[in-house]
């Protein structure tokens, strides 16, 4: 059902884009990915294939995506050094109404049964990786407009700014915003962790994202496949479908800009 | 004696101005002792910050409270300190969603909103202090709260009370930073306020960090600082600026009382020069003092050099940078000297005259146009049990250096219109952010060219 599902996705994309002041995108490949690569015990050489029901592995799936939510509220919930509620992350990652999309990223990531062994360093690159988002986006393909760094756990200001210095090194921010970084400090660790790391990547890389929902889409718009069971719903029109498309284009374009922007020759700004 | 009054904005502000007011009480209860000049000093401590509770022995705090979330001004009002100072609960306002490290939400939206309200807790506090003469504002310039509704508070007042001398004492963010729009905040900060109050006491949080670990036995620079020392630090500062001082004494008679106002009108003589800095010495832990001799020459020398070389500690100077009338050659290369507007210096510690230390801050060459504009304040009373304690309060060039790359940084985020989206939400428009780049290019270039052309 791969098919219907990408104009389902482009459509509901666009109007929560043009509407939320964030998106945080969600993959339910990536989720299974991740809760495979968890399920699968190192030791073993011969992979196991385990037969769950649905319910679970969507279970297990909707976990991760629970912690997303619960690390975004920590802040308010509890206390800490800095907190950080919803609408300054708005405010610091969202430079554009339609540059509004934050990749969650998280770590780190284990079966609740393994004690906690990565190092806090480690949590840290961890976060940034392709095995360690929520949605397929490969960060290292686009530049950085913002990044937001929710930590939980007893960590020390001094251990987030080392670790900023230190990735700020090998990633590529947008020349205007190069210290776009925004970090919560929460005392309050999660379950059974001693620290975890939330990381929110507003990123160029999503466009690669959006122009392979965008492929799958034309192949069925141009043929007019399956559109009639949407057209056929009350309130849908066929102008919002073409709408969404153009908005999904408009998207892409708006990042791929970004990607390539250079600064202006003018620095300072004159008197006048 | 002068009224005075302090107006929190925001968690910083609140969280500094309650070490302040903790700084104050402590120093007048630990001068309190019998003898006519210190019983005068407490007289005059407790009556420029407190005003007398309604059962004896207790006082309030001559303030008011406002932040947009609850749980620093409610902690602030529940609490008895040194169980005889509180706060007035009918100046404070609260709220509890918070300004989103937006300043048009603090200055447009709460600033309207919240205005009647402010309105009447400001009036109920103007009741007790009919003589007031001077209002220090406490806020941080980066976040939403202290930076937006800090600058429409500051307004408010000036209209409530036109007389009255407005100082905004402005916490600066750490450079790298903490939030990503903390430079837009700063520059509509800086200039709302150049527009509407008479100085701006600013403190940066890197300098006052850095102080902090100087203080703190065995920390290294890989531990966390907390805001609470950087918060004592600046308390210090300002403090040694504000208890009294008297021009010194002069044979049997006493020195004129200086009162927060002759200091403000002193520092600002210009209406284009308006940023301070606040600096101490000596700067020891606690558990050093034992081992240091300080001497009123020691503190002199070390005062001026962090003056000339705009720090606020006392490591890392050039001694070989001194006013030309000082070198022992006539050397043609022009120094990186600072040159001050005007200076305020006071020794905590002395009733009588210290020409080994006003001689130093007296040399023309380190005023604009070599005219010497300094004030100097004594007191026989000590600052933090210190023996000897010197405070410089000045108005000098290189407190503008820092807008260079506010204004660089700020202007690349503009010409790009990254988030200005966020602030039009509240009714800012690019204009309002152009007219602020002008007014802060202005100030800096204003102090720059306080400084010697190369």
């Amino acid at each position: 059902l791969d098919c219907t599902i990408a104009v389902e996705a482009v459509v509901s994309t666009q109007s929560t884009g043009e509407h939320g002041n964030c998106v945080l995108p969600v993959e339910n490949q990536a989720l299974a990915a991740i809760c495979e690569r968890l399920s699968t015990p190192k030791v073993d050489t011969i992979r196991h294939t385990v037969t769950e029901t649905k319910e679970k592995a969507f279970n297990r799936m909707n976990s991760f995506v629970a912690k997303v939510i619960m690390d975004i509220t920590a802040s308010a919930r509890f206390d800490g050094a800095i907190n950080v509620d919803i609408n300054e992350i708005s405010m610091n990652l969202v430079p554009f109404p339609r540059a509004n999309y934050l990749v969650p990223g998280v770590a780190p990531l284990q079966s609740p049964k393994m004690p906690q062994q990565r190092h806090l360093d480690a949590i840290f690159s961890d976060v940034f990786s392709p095995t360690h988002q929520l949605c397929r986006v490969d960060l290292r393909k686009g530049v950085f407009l913002s990044a937001g760094l929710l930590v939980r756990g007893e960590v020390a200001m001094s251990d987030v700014r080392r670790n900023i210095d230190r990735l700020s090194e090998s990633t590529r921010f947008i020349y205007w915003n190069k210290d776009g970084w925004k970090t919560g400090l929460c005392w309050v660790a999660s379950c059974g962790l001693r620290h975890s790391v939330l990381s929110l990547s507003n990123s160029t890389a999503i466009r690669y994202t959006f122009e392979g929902l965008r492929e799958r889409f034309s192949r069925l718009y141009n043929r007019r496949a399956h559109l009639h069971h949407y057209l056929n719903v009350d309130g849908m029109e066929a102008e919002q479908v073409e709408a969404a498309y153009e908005s999904l284009n408009n998207q892409i374009a708006l990042y791929s800009e970004m990607e390539s922007a250079e600064p202006l020759d003018i620095v300072k700004p004159c008197v006048i | 004696s002068t009224q005075s009054t302090g107006v929190q904005v925001g968690q910083c502000g609140n969280q500094l101005g309650e070490a302040l007011f903790e700084t104050v009480y402590r120093e007048q209860s630990s001068n309190a002792r019998p003898g006519s000049s210190a019983s005068a000093y407490c007289r005059e401590t407790a009556a420029r910050f407190f005003t007398p509770g309604a059962d004896g022995g207790t006082l309030i705090a001559n303030a008011v409270l406002v932040d947009m979330e609850n749980k620093v001004v409610a902690g602030c009002l529940s609490r008895r300190h040194a169980g005889v100072w509180t706060y007035n609960p009918r100046c404070s306002v609260l709220s509890k969603q918070g300004s989103g490290n937006n300043w048009a939400n603090g200055y447009c939206n709460f600033g309207e909103t919240k205005e009647e309200e402010i309105s009447v807790a400001v009036k109920v506090l103007l009741h007790s202090l009919p003589d007031l003469r001077v209002a220090l504002l406490l806020m941080s310039a980066a976040g939403g709260t202290g930076s937006g509704l800090g600058c429409r508070i500051t307004e408010l007042i000036r209209d409530i009370v036109p007389g009255v001398l407005l100082v905004n004492q402005v916490v600066l963010p750490f450079s790298q930073g903490e939030v990503s729009v903390q430079g837009y905040n700063m520059l509509l900060t800086l200039s709302s306020l150049y527009q509407s109050s008479d100085a701006l006491l600013l403190s940066h949080n890197d300098s006052y960090q850095t102080l902090s670990r100087r203080l703190i036995p065995g920390t290294s620079s890989r531990d966390c600082i907390s805001f609470r020392e950087m918060n004592r630090l600046i308390s210090s500062h300002v403090a040694g600026v504000l208890l009294p001082a008297s021009s010194a004494k002069e044979e049997e008679k006493k020195g004129r009382l200086i009162h927060c106002d002759d200091i403000v009108e002193h520092l600002v003589p210009h209406p284009c020069y308006r940023l301070l800095t606040a600096r101490m010495m000596p700067v020891i832990s606690e558990h050093s003092r034992d081992y240091t001799n300080t001497t009123w020459e020691m503190l002199g020398k070390y005062s001026r050099q962090m003056l000339i070389q705009n720090s606020i500690i006392d490591e890392g100077l050039i001694w070989s940078i001194k006013p030309r009338s000082e070198l022992l050659t006539t050397n043609k290369r022009t120094q990186n000297l600072n040159v001050s507007v005007s200076n305020y210096i006071v020794c905590r510690g002395s009733e009588v005259a210290l020409p080994e230390v006003e001689d130093r801050f007296k040399v023309a060459d380190l005023y604009r146009n070599e005219k010497t504009k300094l004030l100097c304040g004594y007191s026989a009373a000590t600052f933090d049990k210190l023996d000897k304690s010197l405070f410089v309060i000045d108005n000098s060039a290189k407190n503008g250096h820092f807008l260079e790359d506010l204004l660089s940084d700020s202007w690349l985020k503009f010409q790009a219109n990254a988030f200005i989206y966020q602030y039009e939400k509240f009714g800012l428009d690019r204009e309002w952010f152009k007219e602020s780049f002008n007014v802060i290019e202005k100030v800096r270039r204003d102090y720059e060219n306080l400084l010697p052309k190369k």
